[in-house]
């Protein structure tokens, strides 16, 4: 798939996350829509929430369509650094439970701390932010270190 | 500036304008490379700034777009608590494991990526399994959980 060029990134991000406040009235934050449509926070509308989220699998879908849609069931460049078979899964299945157990205690993922809020300049979104990307940063560096780089 | 028209609105007819900007999201997350793993990778190791650049980017946009909204200051404050360390580390770890924050996994499985099914099982579990702790005990509650 052909990438776009950073600015047009920024500026699509960007774009969404104002859209979404000045439509909703509430700032983007996709894990409290994933709170939401699972019942578990009634700050943010359910049906809106569950919406949301089927709205980014969709679109998720049309930019592979552009290129020629096809599954797979395994990542190469995760594989080098967890297997592919078991071990591989059990390492998403792991991460993912960090994934939300962190932003639901963190109040708040990429789009509510790192956009929505940092943009705000939100102490606690400062804060949440410089965790999560440090941290990745750290294991990241160690992974690279131990298994070789992914690239 | 008073947060007047601050109200969100909750019918269900407003609440459809969520499936486009959802279609948006996942479709820029994919062709801006959120969603393969090893270019978030590239980026956490500093191989590739791009990533890092469409997410500066995306946070002057944001910030200069709320303040045209007239919304800067009247959306809830994110103050500094102890779930946003602790959470952010777990968060940051998961991201380097997994390679997808949640919208980043959606936006996977739109892809055919079948795995992402995987990351997604965890995420619900581990969203869950916090809600249901944090109403146990106090050391995770997070008085300004949002987005």
């Amino acid at each position: 798939m052909e990438r776009w060029e950073f600015w047009l990134g920024a500026l699509a991000l960007g774009g969404i996350a104002v859209a979404t406040l000045a439509a909703s009235g509430r700032p983007l934050g996709v894990s409290g829509f994933v709170a939401a449509t699972l019942g578990r926070r009634a700050a943010a509308p359910r049906l809106g929430s569950a919406l949301f989220l089927v709205g980014i699998v969709v679109g998720g879908a049309l930019a592979a369509l552009g290129s020629g849609w096809s599954t797979s069931l395994a990542d190469a460049a995760h594989a080098r650094f967890f297997g592919a078979g078991a071990s591989g899964l059990a390492a998403l299945l792991v991460g993912g439970a960090l994934v939300g157990f962190g932003t639901s205690w963190a109040g708040g993922c990429t789009s509510g701390h790192g956009l929505a809020g940092v943009s705000r300049v939100q102490p606690g979104s400062l804060v949440a932010t410089a965790a999560f990307f440090g941290t990745a940063v750290v294991v990241s560096l160690a992974l690279a270190q131990l298994f070789g780089g992914a690239a | 500036m008073t947060p007047t028209a601050v109200v969100p609105s909750t019918s269900p007819a407003r609440q459809l304008v969520s499936l486009p900007l959802g279609i948006a999201l996942g479709y820029s997350l994919s062709r801006i490379g959120f969603t393969d793993y090893s270019e978030v990778h590239r980026m956490f190791v500093f191989a590739d700034l791009r990533l890092f650049l469409v997410f500066m980017g995306a946070v002057l946009v944001t910030g200069i777009g709320t303040a045209a909204l007239g919304r800067w200051r009247t959306l809830p404050n994110k103050r500094i608590h102890r779930g946003a360390v602790v959470g952010g580390v777990l968060f940051g770890l998961g991201w380097a494991i997994a390679g997808a924050c949640p919208g980043a996994a959606l936006a996977q499985l739109g892809e055919g990526k079948l795995y992402a099914l995987v990351t997604l099982v965890g995420i619900a579990l581990g969203t869950t399994a916090f809600h249901a702790l944090a109403g146990r005990f106090r050391l995770l509650r997070s008085e300004d959980a949002c987005g």
